[in-house]
């Protein structure tokens, strides 16, 4: 059985689903950052699924270029996250989200 | 150029272990590990698919930037063992807090993973779909994805090298210690540093204490340091 577009775009799912879980389980910041990371590799696995097995007369390998540029900014996003994490455990001593509860009203 | 369907098994079944191995890490440390190892199981996944310009990015940031910027983040905000704290005291175990929410988390993480398959089988007769050229798969996707990048793409391109440099800025900026903080944590360690003082002062007066015999010279004076404490 040849591998196709819904191989790829099953195991994206998959890897997504994992991340969600992670997002929802986890209660450590770090913990949810790798999570969301998960989240964001199992969208770019669609997106290379589908510029590779999608028509390459309509428009070569756009799906792997949007891949790129999403993993350039997942690299962004980490560098800013532990930043703020970094803030918010000189805050409050602590990178649990269950304790902080600063905005909970 | 088919794909090669074992090397995709192996690639997808390396990939999505590491990716469970990071949720269901005992500590972050594991989790970093297991993500690094997410890593190389993606990346032969894309290669194998035939994107090995994404491949090789995805390895570098998923295997190199992420565990790094985290491991170091982690490294920041762990305490050290002060003077009143003790060092074997376990830390609370974080596998205990996923066990006791992973239900619902479960449920919304396979209902969505179904959603996604569901839409993607309903939809799956309108994709077109079509062979790649071989002699782009044959030598690799790199000249024609920079090609895209630097035609169609150079606007979002530069726009991410932008993002980079900002964000970089912007960790520093945020990161930065502020007056406010720096007094804080002087005052904080002068607390610390005094309740160590006393808690000596304490301990060396039971030892004094324990250690004289009835009848001993300067047994009804004040031991030293006594009068300091109050």
């Amino acid at each position: 059985m040849s591998i196709g577009v819904t191989h790829v775009v099953v195991v994206s799912a998959l890897i997504f689903g994992t991340g969600v879980y992670g997002v929802l389980a986890r209660r450590s910041l770090f913990g949810m950052l790798l999570a969301l990371q998960l989240m964001l590799a199992g969208a770019c696995v669609a997106l290379v699924g589908f510029a590779r097995f999608g028509d390459a007369a309509v428009e070569p390998l756009d799906g792997m270029a949007v891949a790129f540029l999403a993993l350039l900014a997942a690299a962004a996003e980490v560098t800013v996250v532990v930043a703020v994490v970094l803030l918010a455990y000189r805050r409050h001593r602590t990178v649990q989200v269950d304790e902080l509860d600063e905005l909970a009203g | 150029m088919s794909v090669n369907g074992p090397l995709f098994y192996v690639g997808a079944a390396a990939a999505l272990a590491g990716a469970v191995l990071v949720v269901t890490g005992r500590d972050v440390r594991s989790s970093v590990t297991a993500f690094a190892g997410f890593g190389l199981g993606l990346g032969l996944l894309l290669l194998v698919i035939g994107a090995d310009l994404v491949a090789g990015l995805a390895v570098l940031i998923c295997s190199g930037v992420v565990p790094a910027v985290v491991l170091t983040g982690m490294v920041l905000t762990t305490d050290p063992p002060g003077p009143g704290d003790d060092a074997h005291t376990p830390r609370r175990p974080m596998l205990s807090a996923v066990l006791r929410r992973w239900p619902l988390a479960l449920g919304v993480a396979v209902g969505l993973t179904a959603l996604i398959i569901a839409v993607a089988a309903s939809s799956r007769g309108d994709w077109v779909t079509g062979d790649y050229p071989s002699e782009l798969l044959d030598h690799g996707t790199t000249a024609t994805l920079g090609r895209v990048l630097l035609n169609s793409y150079a606007l979002p391109f530069i726009g991410a090298g932008l993002l980079l440099l900002t964000a970089v800025v912007g960790a520093m900026v945020i990161a930065r210690r502020d007056r406010m903080e720096r007094d804080m944590d002087r005052a904080e360690r002068d607390r610390a540093e005094r309740e160590e003082r006393i808690r000596r002062r304490r301990e060396d007066r039971i030892r004094a204490r324990e250690g004289r015999r009835p009848g001993d010279p300067g047994v009804a004076t004040a031991l030293p340091g006594e009068e300091e404490e109050g």
